[in-house]
């Protein structure tokens, strides 16, 4: 019986000093348990007795053109990252879904007073009915270096691109490993593509979005070698989003508000 | 028999100015900042598929003579609404909500045939 409990013991403080400990120094919050910023689409975290996912549920993504996450649906980490050696993602394709699917792995990207998510890059996988036809590796810069919101201050380049044949279902998972400049994608543990870069790839904000598709996000988790830096396990809705309310007025009121105005402005 | 082509050429023109007059009914929707401050750009009338139905690509700004969009016509009266927030989010202005703590519901119903205007209230967190 004292063995038991002695054997208990030791595992307690093996569980804490192994795997506690380390996850709860090094993995990243946010703030308030929030890890990730809704930036477009309609995301919810689902929560059923056998599994926790994040579901994007809108098919079609509208071109709002301010940068080029926004004409996805996508998620980025709160937090930016220094150092990052690997991102892993397991997702699903929904059934839902139009042609081209296009899904958007983004890291390096930067969230500043001057560039608001214009700065990144990524690989971008594209699709027909039944699975990824095409790999790409993507750079966005702004245009121009201002504070401004301006519409359209983006442009996206093709920088490295090949075919591939990747089947939609089951589950997918996407890694991407980065050293220094160098970046490679594997999918399903398998390499379909690499990359050298001019500058370093291994920090800033990372990412996913989609478009034309519903879409499952099981698994999100960066590593730093070893250490955790970000880790999702969907137990909470940790998905931030402003909220916007709006208050239906009926026109006369508004122009009776109006002359009000008006009347306090002239006096 | 002409007694009868009569009745039934009167009950085809009574359909016919039916229906004429239940698709003339326009919906309008129009937007007023009313946040105290910020700016609002690039508004999106979305319908329950997320197709967009409406845009309405001004700038409002409260406290200017431009605080408000021109009422625009919506054909799909069951959707949500989106706007860009500081250039880096789209995301869903609650037009259906409750004021005390409630919960917001994403989207709404505006009544066909109708002009409505909207007051956007605040921006948080």
């Amino acid at each position: 019986m004292s063995l038991k409990i002695k054997n208990l013991h030791i595992m307690l403080i093996f569980f804490f000093l192994f795997v506690y400990a380390p996850l709860s120094s090094q993995v990243s919050t946010g703030n308030n348990g929030y890890k990730w910023f809704k930036v477009s689409g309609r995301w919810d975290t689902v929560s059923t007795n056998n599994e926790k996912f994040h579901f994007q549920k809108r098919v079609p993504a509208y071109p709002w053109n301010y940068n080029e996450l926004l004409n996805y649906h996508s998620i980025a980490s709160i937090q930016p990252f220094e150092k990052y050696t690997r991102i892993v993602y397991t997702i699903k394709i929904g059934e839902n879904r139009s042609n081209p699917v296009e899904m958007l792995l983004f890291f390096n990207t930067e969230l500043s007073e001057t560039s608001r998510y214009q700065n990144f890059h990524g690989f971008k996988l594209k699709g027909d009915a039944s699975g990824f036809r095409n790999i790409s590796f993507l750079q966005s810069h702004w245009i121009e270096e201002t504070t401004k919101v301006k519409k359209g201050n983006f442009r996206v380049t093709t920088l490295s691109s090949k075919s591939c044949a990747i089947p939609y279902s089951p589950r997918i998972t996407c890694e991407i490993h980065v050293h220094n400049n160098k970046a490679s994608l594997f999918v399903n543990n398998r390499k379909i593509h690499e990359v050298v870069n001019e500058t370093k790839l291994d920090n800033g904000i990372v990412g996913i979005g989609i478009r034309n598709a519903q879409f499952y996000v099981y698994g999100a988790d960066v590593y730093n070698g070893s250490s955790i830096l970000l880790h999702d396990d969907f137990s909470q809705d940790s998905i931030k989003r402003l909220s916007i309310k709006a208050k239906h007025v009926s026109k006369e009121e508004y122009d009776r508000l109006k002359k009000q105005k008006q009347e306090q402005r002239n006096k | 028999m002409k007694k009868m082509y009569a009745v039934l050429l009167t009950l085809c023109v009574g359909i016919f100015f039916a229906g004429v007059n239940c698709g003339s009914e326009t919906t309008e929707i129009g937007w007023i900042d009313g946040t105290g401050g910020t700016a609002i750009s690039d508004i999106v009338w979305f319908d329950d598929t997320s197709n967009q139905n409406q845009v309405w690509s001004e700038k409002i700004d409260d406290g200017t003579a431009t605080d408000r969009t021109a009422q625009k016509e919506v054909t799909k009266t069951t959707g949500y609404a989106e706007c860009v927030v500081e250039g880096i989010g789209a995301q869903t202005i609650w037009t259906v909500y409750e004021d005390s703590g409630g919960y917001p519901k994403p989207g709404g119903t505006v009544s066909e045939g109708s002009a409505t205007y909207y007051t956007i209230k605040s921006t948080s967190n």
